[in-house]
C-alpha cells in the first residue's frame, strides 16, 4: 500500500484535532492529579504545563520527521524501515505495535476498574468488557473514517458535558490552596512532569494516522490545537483538584476528577460522576479503537497481515490480558509497565528519530 | 436471463396474444372513397380515454369525400391529436398499446403502424393536498399518483430550462416510468450519473412505489435509517433540487425521493423556511431534542429504577417508589409492556380508517392507560414517560425517520436493563458508529458534523437567516455554489446616528 490514501478513506485536516485529542487524553484524566500531586504537591499544575510544552515539542519533532520523508512514505512503518534497516526496523515496528495494543488494553482496563469501583461494585465487569470489545471491533471494521467519527463524537460529548460542570464547581474552590507558588524543588517538579507525560504516551499515533489526512500542510495547525486544548483541559482539571481538595485528600483519593464531580447535585440529578462515567464511555471506545486501528494498520504495513485477522488476534490478546489482571494490583502492574515503556518512546525513541532525520538531511546535502 | 414472457416477433402475433383478453378491441373503419380501404383501430378499452376515442372517430367520419385516404400516413393527418408515432417496431407498439395508445394498422401496410396516445387518467386521485407531511404555514401542494402531473407541478415552480428530467423504464412486468430530476446548474453530474446507473442496473418485476426504489438503490440495506428523503411535498422537492440534490419519482407513486441526503435533512421541515429564522431554528432544535428524548426516555426510566436510583433526588425517588410499589414486574417488563402497547396503537391506528382510528386513540390511550395503572400493571410515571416519548417520536417531519427512532428504542431499553446508564451509552455509541459508517449515494450520512464541514453548519441544527444561507451546501459538491446574492449587510451605525 504505497502512496497517500485515497479520498474514500481519508479525512480532512481538521479531523486531526479530534484524532490527536483522543490520543492525548486517555483514561488517566480521572486520576492523574493523584499521581502528579505525590511529588509536586500543590505545584503540580506547573508540571502539567511543562509536560504539555514537551508534548508540543514532540509534535513539532514528529512533523519534522514526517516532512523529511517522501510524501507517500511519510508513515511510521516506512520511517522505521528506512532509518533502522529492514530487520531492526521490523523489530521496532512489532514492538511499537505491541505497545499500541497494550496501550489500548490499559485504557480499557482502567475504565473497567472505574466501572467496578463507581458504578457496579457488586458485579463482575467482564461481560460489559466483552461487549465493549465487540463495539470496538465494529468501529474499527469501518476503517479510519469510522474511528475518526468516534473520536469526534467522543471529543464533543465530553466537552459539552464537562465545561458546565466546571463552571458550577467554580464557586466552591479554595483558591488559596495554590499558594505559595514554586514551593517545591525543581527535582520534584521534574518527577511530577515525568509522571504527567504518562498521559501522553499515545502521541505517536500521529505518525501512523498522518497518511490518512488530506491536505497535509494544513494539518499541523490542528495537531497543535489539539495539544493546546488537552493542555488546557489537564491544567484546569489539575488546578481544580488542587484548589478543591487538600494535599492530604489528594494523596488519598484515587480518582480526583470523579470525586470532584460526585459532590455536584442538580434539582433533577445527583451523582454527576455516574453521568460523567457514562458519557466518558464514548471517549474510551474512541481511545481503544484508535489504538487498535493504529496497531492493525501498522501490522498490515509490516507483515502484510490482513487487518481483520490481526484485529481478531489483538482482541484475543486483550481478552487474555483481561483474564490475567483480575485485581487492581495486577492491572496497576500492567499500567506501570506500559508507562515505563511509554517513557522510552517519549524521551528516547521520538527524539532519536528526530536526530536521525536531522542527520539524514545533512548527509543528503553532502552528497 | 430467463424471461417469463416469450418474445413476440410480429405484429400479428402480438395482436393475437392481446385478443385473448376480453378488453382488447379491434374495430374496422372503411372508407369507400377513391379506393376501398379498411383501417383497423386496436386498443384496450380499459386503458384508453373514451371521449377522445369517439372524438377521433367522429372527426374521421367527417373527412371530406374528395380526400385521398389509402395510406396510414394520410389517415393520421386527419386525427386531431398530438404525439402520434409512426413505427414498425413490435416492441414500441407493444409497450404503447399496453399503456393506452391506440394502434392504427391495416392489412396492406404491415410495416407501418401509427400509435395514437389516448391514455386515460381515470381512477387516479386528483386531490393533491399533502396527506402525510402537514404544515401550518406555507403551501399545501402535494403530489398524486400520476407522474406527468407531478412533473408538471415541479416544473411550474422551477421555471428554468436548467431543470432536466431524464426518464428510465424499470420493471420487467410493470415497465414503470421512473423520472430523474436535477437542476443542471446545481447538481453534481457525478451524483446524477451514479443514481442513473443504479436505477438502470435494477432488475425487478413490479415497482409499486418510489419508496421501493429507495431501498433498491440505497447504499446499505442493513440499517434502520432511511438513506433518502421521501417526500410528498412539492416545496421540499424543489428545495432539494436547488440545493443540488437529485430527485427520483416513479409513475404511480405520490412520493419523490431526494438524495444524497444526510441525517439532519430528516429534521428539516419546509416550514422552517417560512417562519423567521429564530423560530425556525428553535423548532428544529425542539425536533432534535424530541428525537433524543424519545429514544432514551423509557430506557432511562428502566436504568434508573433498576440500577441508579441514587442519581435522582430523594423527593422524586419517593414519588417513583410510591407509584411503582404495587407493580409486580421488573422495570424492563413494565416498560416493554407499555412500549409494545403504544406500538399496537400506532400500527392499528395507521391501518384503520381515520374515523375508527380516533375511537381507537381514545380507547387505547385513555382507557387502557388508566386501567393499566389501576390494575397496577404499570406505574403512572412510566405511562407519562412512554406517552411523551411516543409523542416525541412523531416530531420528525419524515415518517420513515420516526419509524427508525421507534425501532431503535427497543434494543436500548434492553441494554439499559442489563447495564443501566452504561448500557444506554453503549447503545448510543453503536448508533453513532453505525451512523458514521453510513453513506447516502456515497456521501457520509452525518455530514456536516462528521466529517466536520464548518461552513455548512449554518443550516443544519439551526436555520440561519436568508442572507447567510445563500450558498449550496459544500458537502454536496455542487456545480455552482452560490444560490443568490444577498443584499449587502448594513453598515453598523452607532446609536442615534444615521
Amino acid at each position: 500500500m504505497n502512496g497517500v490514501v485515497s479520498d474514500k478513506f481519508s479525512v480532512s485536516p481538521m479531523h486531526l484535532l479530534f484524532v490527536m485529542y483522543v490520543s492525548l487524553v486517555s483514561s488517566g484524566t480521572m486520576s492523574f492529579q493523584h499521581d502528579i500531586a505525590f511529588s509536586a504537591g500543590h505545584d503540580a499544575w506547573i508540571s502539567v504545563i511543562i509536560a504539555t510544552l514537551y508534548i508540543a515539542l514532540l509534535v513539532w519533532m514528529m512533523f519534522f520527521i514526517l516532512n523529511r520523508q517522501k510524501q507517500e512514505q511519510a508513515y511510521l512503518v516506512s520511517i522505521n524501515n528506512r532509518y533502522f534497516g529492514k530487520t531492526l526496523g521490523t523489530a521496532v515496528n512489532l514492538i511499537l505495535i505491541l505497545y499500541l495494543v497494550i496501550g489500548s488494553f490499559v485504557a480499557f482496563r482502567n475504565y473497567l476498574q472505574i466501572i467496578h469501583v463507581w458504578v457496579f461494585p457488586h458485579s463482575t465487569t467482564w461481560p460489559i468488557g466483552l461487549f465493549i470489545l465487540l463495539i470496538v471491533y465494529y468501529a474499527i471494521s469501518g476503517g479510519f473514517q469510522s474511528v475518526t467519527g468516534l473520536c469526534l463524537w467522543g471529543t464533543i460529548s465530553i466537552f459539552i458535558f464537562i465545561i458546565p460542570q466546571l463552571i458550577t464547581v467554580a464557586t466552591r474552590l479554595h483558591l488559596d490552596n495554590i499558594l505559595p507558588v514554586f514551593n517545591h524543588p525543581i527535582a520534584e517538579i521534574a518527577t511530577s512532569s515525568k509522571q504527567m507525560t504518562h498521559e501522553f504516551t499515545r502521541c505517536e499515533i500521529l505518525l501512523i494516522a498522518y497518511p490518512f489526512i488530506r491536505e497535509q500542510k494544513k494539518a499541523k495547525r490542528w495537531a497543535y490545537w489539539a495539544v493546546l486544548v488537552c493542555g488546557l483541559l489537564y491544567l484546569l482539571l489539575s488546578m481544580y483538584a488542587i484548589v478543591y481538595f487538600s494535599q492530604g485528600q489528594l494523596e488519598q483519593i484515587s480518582w480526583p476528577t470523579l470525586s470532584l464531580f460526585s459532590t455536584l447535585d442538580y434539582p433533577l440529578m445527583q451523582r454527576m460522576e455516574t453521568l460523567l462515567i457514562t458519557i466518558w464511555i464514548v471517549k474510551i471506545l474512541a481511545i481503544i479503537s484508535l489504538g487498535l486501528w493504529a496497531a492493525c494498520h501498522s501490522m498490515k504495513l509490516t507483515t502484510k497481515t490482513k487487518q481483520r485477522t490481526s484485529l481478531k488476534i489483538f482482541m484475543g490478546v486483550i481478552v487474555i490480558l483481561l483474564y490475567f489482571t483480575k485485581n487492581e494490583e495486577q492491572a496497576q502492574m500492567v499500567t506501570n509497565l506500559y508507562s515505563s515503556v511509554g517513557e522510552y518512546v517519549l524521551f528516547l525513541y521520538i527524539p532519536l528519530l528526530f536526530a536521525i532525520s536531522l542527520f539524514m538531511k545533512k548527509r543528503l546535502k553532502e552528497e | 436471463m430467463q424471461s417469463s414472457q416469450h418474445e413476440l416477433t410480429t405484429i400479428d402475433e402480438f395482436l393475437a396474444a392481446c385478443r385473448q383478453s376480453s378488453d382488447f378491441i379491434t374495430i374496422d373503419l372503411s372508407f369507400m372513397l377513391t379506393a376501398p380501404t379498411t383501417f383497423k383501430l386496436s386498443y384496450y378499452k380499459t386503458l384508453v380515454d373514451k371521449a377522445k376515442l369517439s372524438h377521433i372517430i367522429k372527426s374521421l367520419q367527417e373527412v371530406e369525400p374528395s380526400a385521398s385516404l389509402t395510406r396510414i400516413e394520410e389517415l393520421v393527418a386527419h386525427i386531431p391529436i398530438d404525439g402520434i408515432q409512426l413505427t414498425d417496431e413490435v416492441e414500441t407498439i407493444q409497450s404503447g398499446v399496453l399503456k393506452g395508445f391506440l394502434l392504427v394498422h391495416n392489412d396492406k401496410e404491415l410495416h407501418l403502424n401509427a400509435l395514437v396516445p389516448l391514455i386515460s387518467k381515470n381512477g387516479l386521485r386528483t386531490s393533491n393536498e399533502t396527506e402525510e407531511e402537514f404544515s401550518v404555514v406555507g403551501p399545501k401542494v402535494g403530489f398524486v399518483e400520476d407522474v406527468d402531473y407531478n412533473l408538471q407541478l415541479v416544473r411550474l415552480q422551477l421555471n428554468s430550462p436548467d431543470l432536466i428530467i431524464k426518464e428510465i423504464t424499470v420493471g420487467t412486468l410493470s415497465k414503470t416510468r421512473v423520472s430523474l430530476l436535477y437542476l443542471k446548474e446545481a447538481a453534481n453530474q457525478e451524483n446524477v450519473a451514479k443514481i442513473e446507473k443504479r436505477i438502470k442496473s435494477l432488475n425487478f418485476d413490479v415497482i409499486f412505489d418510489t419508496t421501493q426504489l429507495d431501498q433498491l438503490i440505497a447504499d446499505n440495506s442493513f440499517t434502520p435509517f432511511p438513506l433518502f428523503i421521501t417526500t410528498e411535498r412539492r416545496d421540499r422537492v424543489v428545495y432539494s433540487l436547488i440545493l443540488g440534490q437529485v430527485a427520483v419519482v416513479c409513475d404511480g407513486s405520490p412520493y419523490f425521493i431526494t438524495g444524497p441526503s444526510n441525517l439532519f435533512d430528516f429534521f428539516v421541515s419546509p416550514e422552517d423556511y417560512y417562519t423567521p429564522w429564530l423560530l425556525g431554528s428553535f423548532f428544529r432544535a425542539i425536533r432534535i431534542f424530541g428525537v433524543v428524548f424519545s429514544m432514551l426516555a423509557s430506557a432511562m426510566y428502566v436504568a434508573i429504577i433498576t440500577f441508579h436510583y441514587d442519581i435522582i433526588p430523594k423527593e422524586l425517588l419517593g414519588r417513583l417508589v410510591y407509584s411503582r410499589q404495587s407493580v409486580p414486574f421488573p422495570p424492563l417488563v413494565e416498560a416493554l409492556f407499555l412500549e409494545i402497547t403504544v406500538e399496537f396503537l400506532r400500527e392499528a391506528g395507521a391501518r384503520l380508517p381515520s374515523r375508527i382510528g380516533q375511537t381507537l386513540g381514545i380507547v387505547g390511550g385513555i382507557i387502557l392507560g388508566q386501567a393499566a395503572v389501576e390494575a397496577s400493571l404499570t406505574s403512572n410515571v412510566l405511562i407519562i414517560i412512554v406517552s411523551l416519548s411516543a409523542l416525541a417520536s412523531f416530531v420528525t417531519p419524515i415518517y420513515k425517520m420516526s419509524n427508525a427512532i421507534r425501532f431503535l428504542r427497543f434494543p436500548i431499553i434492553f441494554l439499559a436493563a442489563i447495564w443501566g446508564s452504561l448500557g444506554i451509552a453503549l447503545g448510543v455509541t453503536i448508533i453513532i458508529i453505525h451512523l458514521s459508517q453510513l453513506r447516502s449515494l456515497g456521501y457520509p450520512y452525518t455530514v456536516p458534523f462528521f466529517p466536520l464541514r464548518t461552513k455548512d453548519l449554518k443550516d443544519s441544527l439551526v436555520r440561519s437567516s436568508y442572507s447567510k444561507i445563500n450558498s449550496r451546501p459544500s458537502f454536496l459538491k455542487p456545480a455552482t455554489t452560490i444560490r443568490y446574492v444577498p443584499k449587502k449587510a448594513k453598515v453598523k451605525r452607532d446609536f442615534d446616528e444615521e
